[in-house]
């Protein structure tokens, strides 16, 4: 027993929804909404129902798949298949009967470009974290310096200030009329 | 005495125009036809593309195929009967059969098709596919229509 393949199964009457991830297989009988990613085989059986992304080794069609699906090495439609999604696969084989709208990618580059957008999108995330780690630390007691531009010095005008007739438009003030002075 | 031709049945296949959409009889060794429909100039003959190849529009009621090591591009392909394709192809397909893409071809474009094999090995570089989708939407359908009359014009 211990042996044999090891394979999820959501039943025909079970309705899962959630994320799920596993590095076995996955038979598919009811509805599941949500997401999944596993590492070995994914069937969707007829009369199962995605609605969610799939991302696994292998998919193997035979129900209803509403969202994207991506199969590093082979995706399998039956006749029976209908997919409502874009699809990214190494392999495709489309049955006679089997339905599908969506954009399709399909060979070694498809996955091998995807996989490399998936990690720049992850450097891209930690980028931010790592500079902060590697940034020394101010030592105890003293606040770290602040990079602040200086601020423009500002005057104060006082009581009895009459503004000079450059104020306003951009042009500077005349002399001697009393601009700024109290 | 007036002489009457002998009555000779012609074999024919029955033939969907792709400007208008409406079926009629053709004779099976026709190449070329005018849709008693909307009068328009059809091609029957399957198109065979060896080499590299480019133009704006390949339509025919027949099978669009495409050699090993060949390359087609053009805008709107459309084959009656079936599109296949073992070498390279660019562009948007539709077909009333089938679509075939070899083992060693590599697709860029959109398809619309009642079935597709795609071969292991094939390279399709993210088009739009509609497969077995049924009928496509009204609004398309005039529009593509619309453009062809213009076209011709």
């Amino acid at each position: 027993m211990a042996d044999m393949q090891q394979v999820t199964v959501i039943g025909r009457d079970a309705k899962f929804k959630g994320e799920l991830s596993f590095d076995s297989s996955l038979k598919v009988l009811g509805l599941l909404e949500g997401l999944i990613r596993a590492g070995g085989e994914v069937t969707i059986a007829e009369g199962g129902l995605i609605k969610g992304d799939v991302e696994a080794a292998t998919i193997i069609v035979e129900g209803t798949v509403e969202g994207d699906i991506i199969a590093r090495n082979k995706l399998q439609l039956t006749a029976k298949a209908r997919v409502i999604g874009d699809v990214t696969a190494a392999s495709l084989l489309v049955a006679e009967g089997a339905s599908f709208i969506g954009h399709c990618r399909v060979g070694a580059e498809a996955v091998a470009k995807l996989a490399g957008e998936e990690r720049e999108i992850a450097t891209i995330e930690t980028k931010p974290a790592a500079a902060q780690a590697i940034k020394p630390a101010a030592p105890k007691g003293t606040m770290p310096a602040l990079n602040i531009p200086p601020m423009p010095t500002l005057q104060t005008i006082g009581a009895g200030a009459v503004l000079g007739s450059g104020v306003g438009n951009g042009m500077p003030p005349a002399p001697g009329s009393g601009w700024l002075s109290a | 005495m007036r002489y009457t031709p002998p009555q000779v049945s012609v074999p024919t296949r029955l033939t969907a125009c792709y400007h208008c959409g409406r079926s009629f009889a053709a004779p099976i060794k026709a190449i070329n036809a005018t849709c008693p429909s909307c009068c328009k100039r059809l091609v029957l003959s399957d198109i065979v593309v060896k080499g590299q190849h480019q133009s704006r529009r390949v339509e025919t009621c027949g099978i669009v195929f495409v050699e090993k090591k060949s390359q087609l591009a053009a805008s709107d392909i459309f084959g009656g009967e079936a599109v296949e394709v073992l070498g390279e192809l660019r562009g948007n397909v539709r077909t009333a059969g089938h679509v075939v893409i070899g083992r060693k071809a590599r697709w860029s474009g959109d398809c619309e098709a009642p079935t597709l094999v795609v071969e292991p090995g094939a390279v399709i570089d993210g088009g739009f596919f509609r497969i077995n989708a049924g009928p496509p939407v009204e609004a398309e359908a005039t529009d593509a229509t619309s453009a062809h009359g213009s076209s011709e014009q």
